[in-house]
């Protein structure tokens, strides 16, 4: 197993180090010369000429990859040319947001799918299994930003019942901030319950049909603890895979919904950056969030691993 | 001479194996459900009383009624025509980056799956790098390096698929390419050329098809967002995204102007899921075996 991990490990590397030379190549393709592009038409040529020094863009290509990546690994990002502020500064601001959005999505969509999904196999081709499944369908269908503006005209603005916008974070108001990230994870955990909704139908419909199972039932052992300690117990691997690989997709869904609810992650400060052409944290965005979804799916992998008993016991 | 099995006809070969039943639900819905969006987008911007863009300040977020089936927005403009519109835009940009995509994803797969070796991870690992972008992100980099418009989102989604498209004609030339057919074209002296587009690339297909029809679906989705974000199709152009966008802003007095346009993507994501689910359905029998 001990193997398996650290191969898994070391193909992230060259993996981090390609999206890092994508991440950099974005400054160096905006058409005409990059620091007009961050500064504006009325840029002083002095300041100019200080980006020019900055991000060495005067110098050869692999210096100004070597300089930046040098910056970036002691955590300079550079400063933000238009609100004077250090970028990682930023991105440690706004980051927790967006890490938080993800980790209560992924809980509701958790506690959505695995019931429904379990329900729909125990009963394969009945009314309730068609019903979870025409809704799975549905669910992965529907943009998760639309979810999102039809939640906050239910509860928002006809209920009143959560705030359509802003954020408290956790630690000054525990309950504002969890009513804050409700409906914006609400709305990204749509898409992730309908995929896990049918990655768990799919799952215990293979270990329903084991022999085991069979062999389980026939000892007279209720249906009940038939379903939850053995059928969802080895349905298990696919299901936390899934789970893990989907979160990285939440990172993804998190930019759209974000700037919907006006939430102040990393997601809406990407948005706002490349709207208004502010490439350096353009870059610092795109960087810490494609980390993000590579870590998440590295920990997926992980998982995967540590669950799979024949990976378990093959270096055992 | 008497044949002693009677020959079958392609749908009752598809029925004696339980592949029509399965899948004519799935697939015939999601057709069918296209068909009428393909229409609706094709028909109704010609023969509709208001055009997409002709504003009617007087009837400025007037409710659904006969005169506008699904309302009007805030500048007056009949949401039923530019929903039909802006289908018209959502299926260019899916079309045109699914075919992006294969134009440069099917040879990228089938010659790093043929050839194997050096040359496979030469094709291959800039792709996995690009796949380690949540798509989303990667399309708003190409949208932050390009600018916007309806040819930037769909070379944007265009590029986005490409790693996709190419990992999975890639893993299904992997398979074809040892097949006893395969091997019996090299050794009657056919070239490596022949062999691959006479053999190989119509045999591996098939999953990529698949993959696309699911990828159509994702590539609305996809245009709907960035153009909510401002980061695609450009006003006044008429994208289902946009209009959400719009719509938001008059959420309490007109919700019309945005829930027409969200049904409106969901239906043709649905319709493209449904094709896409319908023809994997057809195409793996393990799947066909179990009901899954």
């Amino acid at each position: 197993m001990a193997q398996a991990l650290v191969r898994r490990l070391l193909i992230a590397i060259p993996i981090l180090f390609g999206m890092s030379l994508v991440v950099f190549v974005i400054l160096r393709l905006v058409p005409g010369d990059p620091a007009r592009a961050v500064l504006g038409l009325n840029a002083t040529p002095e300041l100019i000429a200080q980006m020019h020094r900055t991000f060495h863009l005067d110098d050869p290509i692999y210096v100004q990859y070597l300089a930046w990546i040098g910056g970036l690994v002691r955590g300079d990002f550079c400063v933000d040319y238009r609100s004077d502020q250090p970028i990682a500064q930023l991105l440690v601001q706004d980051l927790p947001v967006t890490l938080e959005l993800v980790i209560v999505a992924m809980l509701m969509s958790i506690i959505i799918a695995i019931p429904l999904g379990a329900l729909a196999a125990v009963r394969q081709g009945h009314v309730v299994d068609k019903v979870t499944q025409g809704l799975g369908l549905v669910g992965i269908s529907m943009p998760d930003f639309w979810i999102g503006i039809t939640l906050i005209l239910l509860f928002s603005l006809s209920f009143q019942w959560f705030p359509s916008s802003g954020f408290v974070p956790f630690t000054q108001d525990p309950l504002q901030n969890l009513k804050d990230v409700f409906l914006p994870s609400l709305s990204l955990a749509v898409g992730l319950a309908a995929v896990l909704v049918r990655i768990t139908r799919a799952a215990m419909l293979t270990v329903l049909e084991q022999d085991f199972i069979r062999s389980t039932r026939a000892r007279g052992i209720r249906e009940g603890s038939v379903i939850v300690r053995h059928v969802l117990r080895n349905a298990a691997i696919p299901i936390v895979t899934v789970i893990g690989m989907q979160a990285g997709y939440l990172v993804g869904g998190t930019i759209v919904v974000e700037q919907v609810f006006a939430l102040p992650g990393i997601g809406n400060l990407l948005l706002n950056a490349t709207l208004s052409r502010n490439y350096p944290i353009v870059q610092a965005a795109v960087l810490v969030l494609g980390i993000s979804f590579v870590v998440t799916n590295l920990v997926a992998d992980l998982m995967y691993i540590v669950l799979n008993p024949r990976l378990r016991t093959a270096s055992e | 001479m008497v044949t002693l099995v009677r020959p079958l006809s392609f749908a009752r070969l598809l029925r004696r194996r339980g592949m029509l039943e399965s899948t004519n639900a799935q697939l015939v819905t999601g057709a069918g459900i296209l068909l009428v969006i393909v229409a609706v987008a094709l028909i109704v911007p010609f023969v509709w009383p208001y055009g997409p863009e002709q504003i009617v300040t007087d009837d400025s977020l007037a409710s659904p009624s006969w005169h506008h089936l699904f309302g009007a927005d805030s500048l007056g403009r009949d949401v039923f025509v530019r929903v039909a519109d802006g289908y018209r835009i959502s299926l260019t940009v899916a079309v045109g980056s699914i075919l992006i995509a294969l134009a440069v994803g099917i040879p990228l797969g089938l010659i790093a799956g043929y050839a194997g070796g050096r040359i496979d991870s030469l094709i291959m690992r800039p792709l996995d790098v690009l796949m380690a972008f949540p798509a989303i992100l990667l399309a708003i980099v190409v949208a932050a390096v390009l600018g916007t418009g309806t040819g930037v989102v769909l070379l944007a989604i265009g590029i986005v698929y490409v790693p996709i498209i190419a990992r999975v004609m890639r893993a299904a030339t992997l398979v074809v390419r040892r097949e006893p057919y395969v091997e019996a074209a090299l050794a009657r002296g056919a070239s490596h050329r022949q062999v691959l587009l006479g053999h190989v690339l119509p045999n591996s297909l098939g999953p990529v098809i698949v993959q696309a029809s699911l990828l159509m679906g994702v590539a609305i989705l996809l245009e709907a967002a960035l153009s909510f974000v401002g980061l695609g199709v450009r006003p006044p152009t008429p994208s289902l995204g946009l209009m959400l966008s719009d719509g938001r802003d008059y959420l309490s007095n007109a919700p019309w102007a945005m829930i027409a346009p969200g049904v409106a993507i969901m239906l043709l994501v649905l319709s493209f899921n449904l094709i896409g689910d319908g023809l994997n359905l057809l195409l793996d029998p393990r799947l066909r075996a179990n009901g899954r």
